[in-house]
Parts: C-alpha cells; sequence; structure tokens
C-alpha cells in the first residue's frame, strides 16, 4: 500500500519540468509538495471548477491535485461480500456527488471523505435506473467540482487519468489513487448485447487502465488537461471474450438524466431490453430445416429446404451455413433462435449464409 | 519439448497461481504493475520521439524544437499524437475475426466466442492470428476488412510452438501489409502499442505501453506491458513508427505459469511473438504445414531447469539425441554456439528451433569434445518403462537378485535368484540406480549384456537379455517377503509401532505405521490420505500392520486439520512428509508411493505429480476420476506407475495414461471409503512391490 503523496509524486513525473528530485526520497520535497498542496487549497477557498481552456497551460500534476479535490471517497452499507465503498465526484458548487448507484447507497447517511480531508454526510437526491448512476446532495460545499457542461468528448486513442478509490485504498484524508491510461475504443454494450450483464446497454469508453476493480466504480475519467470524459462504470464481465472489461460510462450520456435528477423528476426504467416479439418468427415459417443440434454451439448448417417457402425462392439450399440473421451474427443455431424469436412473424428477414467459400446475402420474404 | 520436465507438473505452483492470477489476486496484481508502467512512462518516451530518425512515418508535429519540451503538456500532447499517428499507419492492417459454430468448452474451460483479431501480412490475403482465438475448431470463420467487406477465410497452419495460425482469403484488391520493425532496433522501455479489432470491425482498440523485456518465453516473445487480452489477441504490437513488432498472443511462458498464457490477461505482462519469426516461417506455412517446437529426447536425472551442468543418463529410445549417439554420462557444453551451464538454457535454445530444423550440440565425453548435429523432431515415440522382471538388492560386489518373475525376459534368459550381476554392458553395478538407468534407455530389440556370479561366488558369466516394455497387466506374482537383515529374533520383526508424527508449523495430525526394524535397511515409504476426519490408530495398525512387517513399509496417514474436508494446501503434507522422513531413514526410492482413499484419492494425485521425482507411484482406492490433468507423455528415468482401486470408469482413466506411455492399471472393486477392511490389501500388495521389479 502507498501513501496518496506518493500516488501523486508518481503522476508528477509525468511532468517532464522535475527538478531532479523524487518525491518518494526527499522528504524535503515532500514537504515542499505538501505546501504547494496547500497553498492550491487555499487558492480554492471558493467552489470553482477549472475551464478545458485554463487547463492547457497547467502541468499533469497540477491536473491532478485540482482534480483530486473534486472527487470523494464513499462510504456506506456493504457486507455479504459487497464492499462498502465507492468512489464519486462532485458536479456542483452546492455539493452534489456523482456516483454510480449501488447497494453502497443503501444507508441513510452516506459518509463522504474529501481529499482535503473532510467528512461529509450526503443523501440520494435521485437516481437513474437505466444509467446504474445516483446523484448525491452533500451537507456541504465542495472545494471544487466539475462542471459536466465543461466535459469533454472523448476518442479512441486518447490519453486518460481514471481517478477513484479502488480497493478502498485510501483512508481518512488520503488523495484517492490516480491511473493513467488511453481509451481503448467507444463500444456500445447494446452491440455486444448478450455478452455483457449490464442494465446500461449504450456507448462505453474501453480503457486499458485497470480500473476494474473494488471501489472505483463512480470515479472520474479525465483527459490530461483534467475534463471530465466520463465516470467509471461497475464491475462488468465480457463473457464472449471471457474478461473483465475497464470502461466508463462518457459524460455524454450522463449529462441530460443528471440534468433531470437535479430538476427534481423522476426517471423511471425503461425497457432497454430486446422484447420478444408476440408472434416470433419460426424455422418452419421461412422454410428450412437445420442439420441436428445435438452440440451447445451447433453451426446453423441448413438441412433441408422447404419446396415453395420463402427460403426455397431465395434460393438457399442444403449445406449453406446462416452466418448472420438481420446483420447479427449467429454463432450456432441457439443464437439463431433467440434472433428469430425478436422478429414477426410478418416482416422479411435478411439471411446472410456461405456456401463454399462463397457468401450469399438474400431477404427471405413470408 | 522433450528434455526432463515432460510433467514436472509443478502442480501446486501452478494450480495455485491459477487460481489466484484468475481470482480477486490477478487483478490486485494488475493494479500493482499499473503503477509501474506509470513510472517509468516519460523517460524513455522522450528519448525514442528523440532519438527516432525524422525521416519515419509519423511527423511528431507536437515537438518542433527542445524548447517545446518545457512545456510539459505540449510533450503530452505529442506524445498522444505521434502514438495516434502510428495506431492510424498500422490499423489499415488489422482485421476482425468471426467464427461460427465449435465447441464451447475444452476440459472444463470455457471457450469465449468472441470475435478476435487478425493482422495482414501479404496482400494476397494471407492473415496471421493467435491460436486462441480458434481453440473452439469453428465450423466457419469470417474476416472483417476495415473497408467494411467479409470474406470467408481458410486456416492454412498453425504454429504450436508459437501459438499462431495462418489464414487465407481470397482478396479481390492487394490489401495492406503490416510493416515489420527490425528487431534489432527493439529496446527494452520502448513505446510499444497493442492493436486489436474484437470490438468493431471498422476501428482498432488501442493500448499503450513500452517493452518490457526481450527473448520472452524461451525466447519466443517480446514482453509489454501494454494490455494484451482476448481483446487484441492476434493484433500487432507496433512501435511509434506503426512497424509491427510481433503478433499478440497468450504464449506459454515458462514453468511457473504453466501452459496457459491467458491467465496473465491484463496484468501487466503481455506477450507478442515477433513478425519476424512469423514471416521466416511464412513460405513453410502457406504451403500448409503445420510448425510444432522441436524435440531432442535427451534425459537427465534432475528435471529443474536450474540443475547444471546438464549431465544426461541417456536419450530417449528412437529420439534424435538416441539417433546420433548421445548416451549417458555425456555432458552438454554448448547448443547453436551458445553455451549450456544450465537445463534452462537448453531449453531456451531449443524453443525456438521447430520439429525439421537442425541444432548443434557440443558434448563432452570422458575426456573427449564433440560435436553433433541432430535433427529435430515434432515427436518422439511414447516411452513405456522397460522391463526384465526382476527385483534387485544392493549387496557386495553387484546387484544380488532377489526375485524373478516367471515367463519374464530375465527368467528367460536363465537368471536365477541369489545371483549377483556385477555389470552390465562392460559397466560396473554398484547401485541399483546403475542397472535402473541403463535399462530405462536401452533399445527394445538390443540385448543386455550381463555379467552375473553364481550365489557361490565360484563362477562368473555372461547373460544377455534383451528388455521388453512394461506388461499391460498388473503383474501376477507373490513376492518373497522382505526379511531384515541380521539374525534378530522373528518376534523383534514382527513388530510395527503406531506413532503420531510432529512437523514444525504444521498443525495436522499425523499417524504412522513403524516397523521396529526400520533402521536396519532400506524401507519402503508409504503415505496415504484418507478421507477428511479424524482416523482410528487401531484401525490403522489392524488392516495396515501386515503390510508394514511382510514387506518393510513405513506408512504415514495424515488427517484433515478440517474434519469435514481437506483443503488445496494441504496437498503440500506429502512434501514435507517425504522430505522428513528421508532424513530419518533410508528410503527406497523405487518404493516410495503417495496413495489415498476416497477424496483423500484425489490430494494424492496432486502430490504424486508435484514430488514425481521422489516417488515411484502413486493409487487411489474408491476415488472417483474421470480424467487426470497430465497431458505430458512418460519419458525414461520420470516414470511414475499409477494405480486405481474402485468403479469401472477407471478403466479408461488407466487407458488414457496407457496412451501417454505410463504404466497404469485399474482394478474393479467396491471400496467403502470410510472402511479400511474393503480394501483389497492382496491386489494393493501385489502392485506396490511391482514397483521395485526392473
Amino acid at each position: 500500500m502507498k501513501p496518496d503523496w506518493i500516488v501523486i509524486a508518481e503522476s508528477n513525473m509525468w511532468n517532464s519540468s522535475r527538478q531532479g528530485v523524487s518525491w518518494k526520497s526527499n522528504p524535503l520535497s515532500m514537504g515542499l509538495f505538501m505546501m504547494a498542496l496547500l497553498a492550491m487549497m487555499l487558492s480554492y477557498r471558493t467552489p470553482r471548477h477549472v475551464s478545458g481552456q485554463e487547463a492547457t497551460s497547467q502541468s499533469l500534476h497540477q491536473t491532478v491535485v485540482a482534480s483530486e479535490l473534486k472527487t470523494v471517497k464513499l462510504f456506506g452499507a456493504g457486507g455479504m461480500g459487497l464492499e462498502s465503498y465507492q468512489s464519486g465526484f462532485f458536479i456542483s458548487a452546492e455539493g452534489h456527488i456523482l456516483t454510480v448507484w449501488s447497494t453502497v447507497l443503501d444507508v441513510s447517511d452516506i459518509i463522504c471523505v474529501t481529499s482535503d480531508g473532510r467528512k461529509l454526510k450526503a443523501q440520494v437526491l435521485g437516481i437513474d435506473p437505466n444509467l446504474e448512476l445516483a446523484v448525491l446532495l452533500s451537507d456541504q460545499p465542495p472545494a471544487a467540482y466539475f462542471s459536466l457542461e465543461d466535459s469533454a468528448q472523448a476518442a479512441p486513442g486518447d490519453r486518460v487519468l481514471a481517478i477513484s478509490n479502488l480497493f478502498g485504498i485510501a483512508t481518512g484524508s488520503e488523495m484517492s489513487s490516480v491511473q493513467k491510461g488511453a481509451v481503448m475504443t467507444i463500444t456500445e454494450l447494446r452491440a455486444r448485447r448478450g455478452n455483457f450483464q449490464s442494465v446500461y446497454q449504450g456507448p462505453a469508453l474501453i480503457i486499458d487502465a485497470m480500473t476494474n476493480n473494488p471501489g472505483a466504480a463512480g470515479g472520474a475519467l479525465l483527459n490530461m488537461q483534467g475534463q471530465l470524459l466520463g465516470m467509471l462504470g461497475k464491475e462488468l464481465r465480457d463473457t464472449s471474450a471471457n474478461i473483465w472489461i475497464n470502461y466508463a460510462l462518457p459524460a455524454a450520456q450522463f449529462k441530460e438524466s443528471v440534468g433531470n435528477i437535479l430538476a427534481g423528476k423522476t426517471i423511471i426504467r425503461s425497457q432497454a431490453t430486446r422484447k420478444v416479439a408476440d408472434r416470433p418468427m419460426s424455422l418452419s415459417q421461412l422454410g428450412l430445416v437445420l442439420i441436428p443440434n445435438i452440440l451447445s454451439k451447433t453451426p446453423a448448417y441448413i438441412d433441408s429446404v422447404q419446396p415453395r417457402s420463402p427460403a426455397a425462392s431465395a434460393g438457399l439450399k442444403p449445406d449453406d451455413l446462416i452466418l448472420f440473421i438481420n446483420s447479427q451474427r449467429v454463432a450456432s443455431q441457439a443464437a439463431l433462435m433467440e434472433e428469430l424469436n425478436t422478429i414477426d412473424r410478418g416482416d422479411g428477414v435478411l439471411v446472410m449464409v456461405q456456401r463454399g467459400s462463397e457468401l450469399k446475402e438474400v431477404l427471405l420474404q413470408p | 519439448m522433450m528434455l526432463t520436465s515432460y510433467f514436472r507438473l509443478n502442480g501446486i505452483k501452478s494450480c495455485r497461481m491459477g487460481a489466484w492470477l484468475s481470482g480477486i489476486g490477478k487483478r490486485r496484481l494488475a493494479v500493482g504493475l499499473c503503477a509501474l508502467a506509470l513510472s517509468c512512462g516519460l523517460g524513455l518516451q522522450l528519448e525514442t520521439l528523440l532519438a527516432q530518425s525524422p525521416t519515419g512515418t509519423p511527423s511528431l508535429t507536437g515537438i518542433q524544437s527542445p524548447t517545446d519540451h518545457r512545456s510539459p503538456m505540449s510533450l503530452v500532447l505529442a506524445e498522444q499524437k505521434a502514438l495516434q499517428q502510428a495506431v492510424t499507419h498500422v490499423a489499415p492492417c488489422v482485421v476482425q475475426i468471426e467464427t461460427f459454430g465449435g465447441l464451447d468448452r475444452i476440459d472444463d474451460k470455457a471457450i469465449a466466442s468472441g470475435p478476435t483479431t487478425g493482422t495482414i501480412v501479404d496482400a494476397d490475403g494471407w492473415i496471421v492470428t493467435s491460436l486462441h482465438g480458434l481453440l473452439q475448431q469453428p465450423a466457419s470463420i469470417l474476416v472483417n476488412l476495415p473497408d467494411g467487406t467479409r470474406a470467408p477465410a481458410q486456416i492454412v497452419a498453425r504454429d504450436y510452438s508459437r501459438e499462431i495460425a495462418l489464414l487465407k482469403i481470397d482478396a479481390l484488391s492487394p490489401l495492406p501489409v503490416a510493416q515489420p520493425s527490425d528487431p534489432k532496433s527493439w529496446q527494452v522501455g520502448q513505446w510499444s502499442i497493442a492493436l486489436g479489432k474484437t470490438y468493431d470491425a471498422r476501428s482498432v482498440t488501442q493500448s499503450y505501453g513500452i517493452i518490457s523485456a526481450l527473448g520472452r518465453a524461451y525466447g519466443r516473445a517480446v514482453q509489454t506491458d501494454a494490455k494484451v487480452s482476448p481483446i487484441n489477441y492476434g493484433g500487432p504490437l507496433v512501435d511509434l513508427f506503426g512497424n509491427v513488432i510481433g503478433i499478440l498472443t497468450p504464449i506459454a511462458a515458462g514453468e511457473m505459469l504453466g501452459d496457459d498464457g491467458t491467465v496473465l490477461y491484463d496484468s501487466g505482462i503481455g506477450f507478442a511473438v515477433p513478425l519476424s519469426d512469423i514471416l521466416q516461417r511464412l513460405p513453410t506455412m502457406k504451403s500448409g504445414n503445420d510448425i510444432r517446437a522441436g524435440k531432442l529426447g535427451v534425459v537427465t536425472a534432475d528435471s529443474n531447469e536450474m540443475a547444471g551442468p546438464v549431465r544426461l543418463t541417456g536419450a530417449a529410445p528412437g529420439s534424435p539425441a538416441a539417433k546420433v549417439g548421445m548416451k549417458a554420462g555425456d555432458v552438454i557444453l554448448e547448443a547453436n554456439g551458445r553455451p549450456v551451464n544450465l537445463l534452462a538454457d537448453l531449453r531456451h535454445v531449443l524453443a525456438s528451433i521447430d520439429a525439421g530444423q537442425s541444432m548443434e550440440i557440443v558434448i563432452r565425453r570422458d575426456q573427449q569434445t564433440l560435436t553433433m548435429s541432430c535433427d529435430l523432431v515434432a515427436e518422439i515415440p511414447v516411452y513405456r518403462r522397460r522391463f526384465l522382471g526382476m527385483q534387485v538388492e544392493d549387496s557386495d560386489g553387484g546387484l544380488k537378485i532377489r526375485a524373478l518373475i516367471g515367463d519374464s525376459p530375465a527368467a528367460l534368459s536363465g537368471l536365477e535368484v541369489g545371483q549377483t550381476v556385477t555389470h552390465c554392458n562392460d559397466q560396473e553395478l554398484v547401485q541399483r540406480e546403475n542397472l535402473e538407468s541403463l535399462l530405462a534407455v536401452a533399445d527394445l530389440d538390443v540385448p543386455l549384456r550381463l555379467t552375473v556370479q553364481s550365489e557361490d561366488g565360484q563362477s562368473k558369466r555372461e547373460i544377455s537379455v534383451v528388455p521388453t516394455k512394461w506388461p499391460d497387466k498388473l503383474i501376477g506374482h507373490d513376492p518373497p517377503v522382505r526379511t531384515p537383515p541380521g539374525n534378530g529374533a522373528v518376534e523383534a520383526t514382527n513388530v510395527v509401532q503406531i506413532t503420531e508424527l510432529k512437523l514444525a508449523d504444521i498443525p495436522n495430525k499425523i499417524h504412522a505405521i513403524l516397523p521396529a526394524a526400520a533402521k536396519l535397511r532400506p524401507i519402503g515409504c508409504l503415505l496415504v490420505f484418507s478421507e477428511p476426519g479424524e482416523l482410528s490408530a487401531d484401525k490403522l495398525k489392524t488392516n495396515w500392520e501386515r503390510l508394514a512387517i511382510d514387506y518393510g513399509w513405513l506408512i504415514v496417514f495424515p488427517v484433515s486439520n478440517n474434519p469435514q474436508a481437506w483443503t488445496r494446501d494441504e496437498v503440500e503434507l506429502a512434501s514435507r512428509l517425504l522430505a522428513r522422513l528421508d532424513q530419518e531413514y533410508t528410503i527406497d526410492r523405487c518404493r516410495t508411493v503417495i496413495g489415498g482413499m476416497g477424496v483423500g484419492g484425489q490430494l494424492a494425485l496432486i502430490a504424486a505429480l508435484v514430488e514425481k521425482e521422489r516417488i515411484a507411484g502413486t493409487f487411489t482406492l474408491g476415488t472417483s476420476l474421470r480424467r487426470l490433468p497430465l497431458r505430458t507423455a512418460n519419458a525414461p528415468m520420470q516414470s511414475l506407475d499409477f494405480l486405481f482401486i474402485g468403479d469401472r470408469q477407471l478403466e479408461s482413466v488407466a487407458e488414457q495414461l496407457g496412451k501417454l506411455g505410463y504404466v497404469a492399471n485399474s482394478i474393479a472393486a467396491e471400496i467403502d471409503t470410510s472402511k479400511w477392511d474393503t480394501v483389497p490389501f492382496e491386489a494393493l500388495k501385489r502392485w506396490l512391490e511391482s514397483l521395485a521389479y526392473l
């Protein structure tokens, strides 16, 4: 476990104007650092946020220190194998805190510890069950906050900083941990449907910093200038790759929702998951018989085609392998059936098959 | 690789490591390493940016003059720009691969079926990827090109040594080709970018890191701290110019981590197989030839990687080493021009050589230095233990024959109980091990010349014996009892003591049956894991004392700490106990056995694989088994015999092991694992004594 000032000091190494001293080994420099921090805190006497414009002229170290003051360590309910802590950050001068909605918040008073050592109490103001986020209101105003209006949009390859209290490693007035990384890609969790057990289905920033850890959820994802890019998501496993993923909700996704909560609106759970069609499509409707489904991932090879059926008139033949249904990959017969269930019996179905080394896309019109 | 570590599973370590890495521990590790990356990021990037030639692909517009470096943020932004340019440069060569159908589990391990990544290496439609993404043996493979077109692909060849597969698609127009980065330019610490295509066919995922080490995984891979996982296996690791250092793949890195490189995903340790190594083999692979690691087939007594000098106890029969005449006593000095001090040095050279390629080996034999050229092979014939059919004991002037099996090669050749074998192929025999190591690598059709002294010591003659493979069936023979030496009273030899042993800092209770004459002669050592829970000393004595008395076995029974269950950690008891007993008694290695009853049988098997070099066999009583996690084939001097007593399913377990060359027998019997008296002791006794036969 490393003290918070080392976390900061390491990030300071990014600052190419370092003076050849190491924070780790030199108590004097540490003292200087603490003084600098104090000075900075004094200068933040009134709640403020740093805009992107201002930020370009500062060092990475300054970015980190300024951002630390906007983040908060949250402590609440836990037990039964669940952590009782997570991360959050201030989003208003009044003391609104944005975090993920989780069981940690299941207490009347959520304890918030800020990086300048204050211990605040907060209550849940509102939640968005679709984005799985919560807005809290603390009993004291923050030293500084992230303005959602000034948040930035991330692009793949952008280098980022993640600030969170992962593993609950920071205690008391210790600062949260800063991790560096890059946006690996931006992907729709929806597009990989079935692969994630996530309520949230929209775009997510996949990052290569290891944030998929207890306590990190609700942390802030920033660009190098300190602008808010997003909020670190809950632990999430990608079942199609058998790995845990590190991701954040882009700020653009929650801006409106947070606005609604601040305005006192209640957000109800939307039916985000796909519905089974009332009159689902079936294989026989299309005139298709597949090879016997004996494996858990039997490929969707066509065994026979009923004469005068939609499949026959589209020219499908035995031994064709069905690859895509309405542009959705069907890796197995089970996936094919699941896909057909979402299609209405009366609708056309776009089917891509492989015949030998040839790909063929046809529209089956029932 | 044949060598010697055949199945030194490193059991506990790899199992534990696996569990540890796949659990929360893995993720903690990841955090730690992440911090490490942070601290070494900037110094090198500056150097790299400035050192690399301005004629390279990315134009580093962010850095115009040295004065610009003083602005910290502009450096960060300039770096980001350079990284982006490298990515843009190579991105068109990175493709998404989708699979259809196939297995969803292999050996109880779920196989991910999501899209994977490939890298174009030839404009004509040749694409390399990681074997990992094709483990499920899909019915069909599609390649999604960056321009949105899809093409069916065929697997043309696999490089099993580097975990790389070569795919072919029909390209309608020439494809953009990844350019290799020059291995000579690589420096630990330089930027490296890992690219993947699993999330989106049109845009790459990217993770920035540095080269952490070169020549990893026995010289087959570059190590990076960029995030490497199923998200980008098969994608390229590129340098700042967008040239490809290597292809990302979870290559098996070494003994400590076992053979599953995926446990390292996102841990701060990622591997890429150098593209230059792949391109070198591309012509071979294009013509449909798979590539496998070359095997040499030298046998050493110690399979520890850190063991050295590398002195052979023989060459595996039929192996390349045997073909060039390498034999016991040879010391390997060099391999392909590189000095070999430790077994690891040899392994390092071997790993990068493919089957079909040759390697030059310099050995020292007696006072001579010899150079040999061996053509390495993919597979060495499965080895089965050699059989003569006799038991010997060390005695003055040689090895005294104490038992013979009728119809065995030894009996048929005219050897008799009581004779002393003094020499084998003119080599003097002092200990049983001398004959054992000669026999272990003996060819099946070549007779061994034994010099034999008659029982009265009067005459000497030479007898030729042709060894056979160890019989499939359990040796059906009642060996003579083993009486202690000297003329001690018969009563004294009939006494056993049941006692409790104590090991420092191990809380487990341990019962032990000690024959009174245990210290008078080499003794067999039997360690039995029972079902969890307290054991009755009386019942142990009643059931096991006959074996201990008649055949000279020291038998120990560890008791589980938790009366309800054994824990995985308690497997370690075996190692501790054997080490302890080894100090106090003269233990016969050929009669050292770990066994178990019920659940204890599973512990016994794990312990046996860990302690393989110390023991001769392992057995289970009433333990239900379906499959053993053992894929390493049997090898000379590394043999381990198996006996399974219980349900009929065990027959197929024994069969699997038989295919790997092990001597494995199963006996169908109904055993109540809570009652010792349901154990067929006669059969067990026979098997235990069979271990001592040559």
